[in-house]
């Protein structure tokens, strides 16, 4: 590892400051699983480390029946723990349980998945799916960032020298909804994602599709909607061969590289298999 | 069978708190005043000549202390068997592989030695370079070694018995197959390391993680040309070796040269991603096979042409193709075989040995060959098996006498264990359950110029406790545990009161060869029964006089010494107070007994052109069946469950076979599914753990049956033979076998991997035909 210079930040205003002073040469440190990772192989060396651990309020989950709302510094398994997402936000959930062994989740926060912007991050395609949104906080700005736009390219965000994130918003889910993220390993059961897929389904009272939004995690250079398969579906009812259709439209829209015919094929069939699940969902949750 | 107070009981290990409370110390944490850190420069070029090397500008960094390379170090050879070293601690002229390494820097940490390794400037001339074993052997592939034509390390070899062309022409029916395995990596949590600490006197100490601190010392005195005397090993805890760390290398060998030279302890341990490298795991073997059977399945013929991409450096690839040709035989009873091999040079990473000697790969092999083979011939696999099963007593085509065979045994109870008859065949689409057979040698045999002794003492102490000294490279196995219960059933005396060293210093603790070839139960397992009876004999001529009787007609249990037959005539172990009685009591002195137990297997012939001779002094058996589910539209493979039997000669403790069986498992469903080194032109393109994946619990099956056959096995303490290695075997064909029975396809080139069952799936149309 690189040497560099360990900074501590206490507030928000602190850390910007420091992010702003100095500029591309610093990294955010929080849970640090990814980026201590690259900074002992070298792939990163930042000359400065800005630990936000230390910020006293970015550790948070609150909802007020129209946003959902976690501080930077909430781990997974703070995530993980909480039944208001269960009861809520289950398709986040299925994200969440899919990062990592525990060790991870421990230490791991959400906010760092999203801002390492690593292809595979599992709660992107869920957090995509659910049109959530990032605050970030920079020196007399602040920014609210859809995080359709937050992605730029293979571990690059929109976010420029000295902002931080420091919250994602998650809009609430309508009634007669139900979402569900399924997820491919790499090769064993603990691994990196192979194939991410979120889907958010809701149904009318005759069952027919009102609005569905599918996330694509692992399979292009940074997780993506799948907008033209989700148009299928639209005001229509969902059945086996319209499925199978939409499942071959996210496989066109997807771009994957390595493995790249396995990971095609994977994307079909867990778009098929989320969807039909998500309507599951729904559909029990009507006839209760 | 004979009843026995501690011997067979479930005991948990006597180390098992300080290994899971963190408290067990091991090299690294070993900590001397002023030590340097070591790191070595390893080639970026798969074959090149060496120009020149300057280390001018690295030597002049500040906090760097001691450089050496191909120059410095003793331009003596090392490796296994005089007639294949082809090492040098350091490459002096060529580079053979992505790895090989060139010099090592010590400094006052590791971060300045790692910079002074990137001030090293190496001038080389790129040579050309071939990766495929078949490729080669060519005329015209570029020769690696001076020594060796076409690239073939030592010898071919040929094993031929009867008359396998008259035998297929005899033969009903005749199957061939092509199977290719994979590279795989030992995964041992603590990687190869060595503190070395040579002194003003001329006196080397080192401390290192190995299966075998007297081959280490052996091999530095060889090379540094220390007398024996002046160098002392000491092997503290070790996190795991599975075959990996029989053999001295380059960084114990490095550590102990910048000693040398600095006059400092220097530290060298390998990251992970230099373990991979440098971890000489499972050869990529290509196996062509042949069998030809009767129709009612009796086999006539089989022939096997192997291939094995032996890497860089011969390492114990020689002798691994030679325990191929025993293992192709071993589990079948066939008059006609030939088994033609080749180790081949290239200049990938070296191969070396990894739990079961390679046995892993060509039951993979076979035993998915078999399983189509029965498949044809429209009979049960099993039926198969057990028509053509080797026996107790049989002297295999290889020349091995297996003296104790309990493989029918084996077989018989995980087909009824496993419910076989009633899911073979019978499960829904997607489920499959498939059957495999294992064998492993059980202790090596001695040759002319390589002895393989095992020593060990036993020390009475005065309070009637006893210390066990001996050389058990326990890297996770439990050969203290096991050698405690023996000392404690033979001497009639409480666990409790045995107590065994946790590091091996070589100027206390007598010889023994290591932990390799399955080989403790049985070689250290039989000096330490002798140990006990040396000791109990002198104990038995102090009571003796005691009791005014004969010492032939004592016994000792439950810590009493007594009368045969006269329940009056006894002395307690200890007496009230907790000394000895025997001892203080006896008219005579009171004197330090001290057991000595030696233990040596016959040598016997061994023909290196044929790989034929009697290898091992035992042999232990080994059958699993699996049952999987596989995800068809994701061509994912579950693990449901493992049915295992072993044949262990004598289970010594049921606690510590589980444990081997689960390890064993586990290891096995990474060889079948999940693990590959991935090569490209030499370079190792995964050496991390995210990259290269080994099975986590929740790739475990749910159910593990594990079961013991026990058939006492002759040479044997108490009849147990080591079954480490062989309890691998039968798991990835298993797998493999399973795989296929739940969708129909077979995957020939390893590991079974989702997207090849997807491709074979495709091809083979409709599912479940």
């Amino acid at each position: 590892m690189k040497n560099f210079e360990y900074l501590e930040p206490r507030t928000v205003a602190e850390a910007v400051f420091l992010l702003t002073e100095y500029g591309d040469e610093a990294k955010v440190l929080a849970g640090g699983t990814d980026l201590i990772v690259q900074m002992k192989l070298k792939k990163q060396t930042p000359k400065y480390l800005v630990n936000i651990k230390k910020i006293s309020d970015l550790d948070y989950i609150r909802y007020d029946n129209k946003f959902l709302r976690i501080g930077a510094l909430t781990t997974f398994s703070a995530l993980a723990q909480s039944t208001m997402i269960q009861e809520n936000f289950s398709i986040l959930m299925d994200s969440v349980r899919a990062v990592g062994p525990l060790q991870i989740r421990n230490r791991g926060t959400i906010a760092g998945n999203l801002c390492h912007a690593s292809p595979s991050a599992d709660t992107a395609p869920s957090l995509l799916a659910l049109d959530a949104r990032v605050k970030t906080v920079s020196l007399g700005e602040e920014r609210m960032i859809p995080i359709k736009e937050f992605f730029k390219g293979p571990f690059a965000t929109c976010l420029k020298a000295g902002e931080l994130l420091t919250e994602i918003l998650v809009p609430s889910i309508p009634s007669n909804t139900g979402g569900t993220y399924l997820w491919l390993p790499k090769k064993t059961a603990v691994d990196e994602t192979l194939v991410g897929v979120a889907t958010l389904v809701t149904l009318d009272v005759n069952g027919v599709c009102d609005d569905v939004k599918i996330g694509l995690g692992s399979v292009a250079p940074t997780p993506i909607r799948a907008e033209k398969a989700e148009k299928l579906l639209h005001k229509k009812k969902i059945e086996d061969g319209l499925l199978s259709e939409v499942g071959e439209m996210a496989v066109d829209e997807a771009a994957p590289r390595s493995r790249a015919e396995y990971r095609a094929k994977m994307v079909s069939v867990l778009v098929v298999r989320a969807l039909k699940e998500s309507v599951r969902k729904v559909v029990s949750h009507m006839r209760n | 069978m004979q009843d026995y107070s501690v011997i067979g009981k479930r005991l948990p290990r006597l180390d098992g708190m300080e290994i899971v409370t963190g408290k067990a110390k091991y090299t690294d944490d070993i900590v001397l005043p002023g030590t340097l850190a070591g790191k070595i420069l390893t080639s970026e070029y798969p074959h090149a000549r060496i120009l020149h090397i300057d280390t001018s500008k690295a030597e002049k960094l500040s906090g760097v202390r001691g450089i050496i390379t191909g120059k410095n170090v003793p331009m003596v050879q090392y490796g296994f068997a005089n007639f294949v070293r082809d090492e040098y601690p350091l490459a002096f002229d060529k580079v053979r592989y992505i790895g090989d390494e060139i010099a090592a820097v010590a400094a006052i940490d590791e971060d300045i030695a790692e910079e002074a390794l990137d001030l090293i400037e190496v001038e080389y001339e790129e040579l050309p370079s071939v990766f495929d074993p078949e490729e080669a052997m060519k005329p015209g592939a570029p020769r690696i070694h001076e020594h060796a034509e076409r690239n073939i390390c030592s010898n071919h070899v040929s094993h031929v018995i009867g008359d396998v062309d008259k035998g297929f022409r005899e033969s009903d029916y005749v199957r061939e197959d092509r199977f290719v395995t994979q590279n795989v990596s030992h995964c041992f949590l603590e990687t190869r390391n060595c503190l070395a600490d040579f002194n003003a006197n001329g006196e080397l100490t080192f401390w290192t993680s190995t299966s075998s601190i007297y081959l280490d010392r052996f091999v530095l005195s060889h090379l540094l040309k220390i007398p024996v005397s002046k160098i002392k090993g000491n092997r503290p805890f070790v996190g795991g070796g599975f075959g990996g760390k029989g053999e001295t290398v380059s960084c114990q060998i490095c550590a102990a040269l910048l000693s040398m030279k600095t006059g400092k302890p220097v530290k060298i341990t390998l990251s992970r991603e230099e373990q991979f490298i440098a971890d000489r795991g499972r050869h990529r073997w290509i196996f062509e096979l042949r069998t030809g059977a009767k129709k009612d399945g009796t086999i006539i013929a089989k022939q096997c042409r192997a291939i094995a991409d032996a890497g860089a450096y011969n390492s114990l690839s020689f002798l691994i193709l030679m325990h191929s040709v025993g293992y192709f035989d071993i589990v079948y009873r066939v008059p006609n075989v030939r088994y033609d091999g080749d180790m081949v040079y290239t200049n990938n990473p070296p191969c070396g040995a990894m739990r079961s000697f390679d046995c892993v790969q060509l039951r993979l092999a076979d035993d998915s060959h078999m399983d189509m083979l029965a498949r044809d011939l429209g009979i049960d696999t099993i039926d198969l098996y057990l028509k053509n099963v080797s026996g107790p007593g049989d002297l295999t085509a290889s020349r091995y006498k297996l003296d104790s065979n309990g493989l029918r045994e084996c077989i018989e109870r995980v087909r009824d264990d496993s419910g076989w008859r009633d899911k073979r065949g019978r499960l829904p689409v997607g489920r499959g359950i498939g059957f495999a057979v294992g064998a492993s040698i059980a202790g090596a045999k001695s040759s002319n110029d390589d002895p393989d002794a095992s020593s060990a003492l036993v020390k009475i102490n005065e309070d009637g406790s006893v210390n066990l000294l001996i050389a058990a490279h326990d890297a996770g196995q439990g050969s203290r545990t096991v050698f405690s219960q023996t000392v404690a059933e033979e001497l009639g005396i409480a666990i409790d009161d045995v107590k065994v060293n946790f590091v091996i210093d070589t100027d206390i603790i007598p010889q023994d060869q290591g932990s390799y070839a399955s080989r403790t139960t049985i070689g250290l397992g039989n000096a330490v029964l002798a140990a006990c009876r040396d000791a109990k004999r002198q104990i038995f001529e102090v009571v003796a006089d005691q009791l005014h009787a004969s010492a032939e007609d004592l016994e000792a249990k439950d810590g009493v010494i007594y009368l045969k037959g006269s329940p009056d005539g006894r002395v307690s172990f200890k007496d009230e107070g907790g000394a000895l009685s025997l001892c203080l009591t006896s008219k005579k002195v009171v004197f330090p007994i001290i057991g000595r137990g030696h233990f040596e297997p016959e040598t016997e012939p061994f023909d290196w052109k044929t790989g034929e001779g009697n290898i091992s002094i035992a042999y232990g058996f080994t059958a699993k069946v699996a049952e999987v589910e596989v995800d068809t539209e994701t061509g994912r493979v579950k693990v449901l469950n493992v049915t295992s039997a072993s044949d262990v000669g004598k289970a010594l403790n049921p606690l510590f076979l589980e444990g081997q069986d689960e390890g064993a498992i586990a290891m096995g469903i990474g060889q079948a599914l999940f693990e590959k080194l991935e090569l490209d032109k030499g370079q190792i393109l995964n050496p991390s753990f995210s990259e290269y994946k080994i099975p986590t619990a929740l790739d475990m099956p749910r159910t593990i049956r594990s079961t013991w056959v026990e058939t006492l096995d002759p040479h044997s303490p108490f009849g147990a033979k080591g079954i480490g290695e062989a309890v691998i075997v039968p798991m990835p064909a298993a797998i493999a076998n399973a795989v296929y029975d739940a969708v129909g396809v077979r995957i020939n080139e390893f590991p079974i991997t989702p997207d090849k069952i997807l491709e074979e799936v495709e091809k083979k149309g409709k599912l479940g035909e």
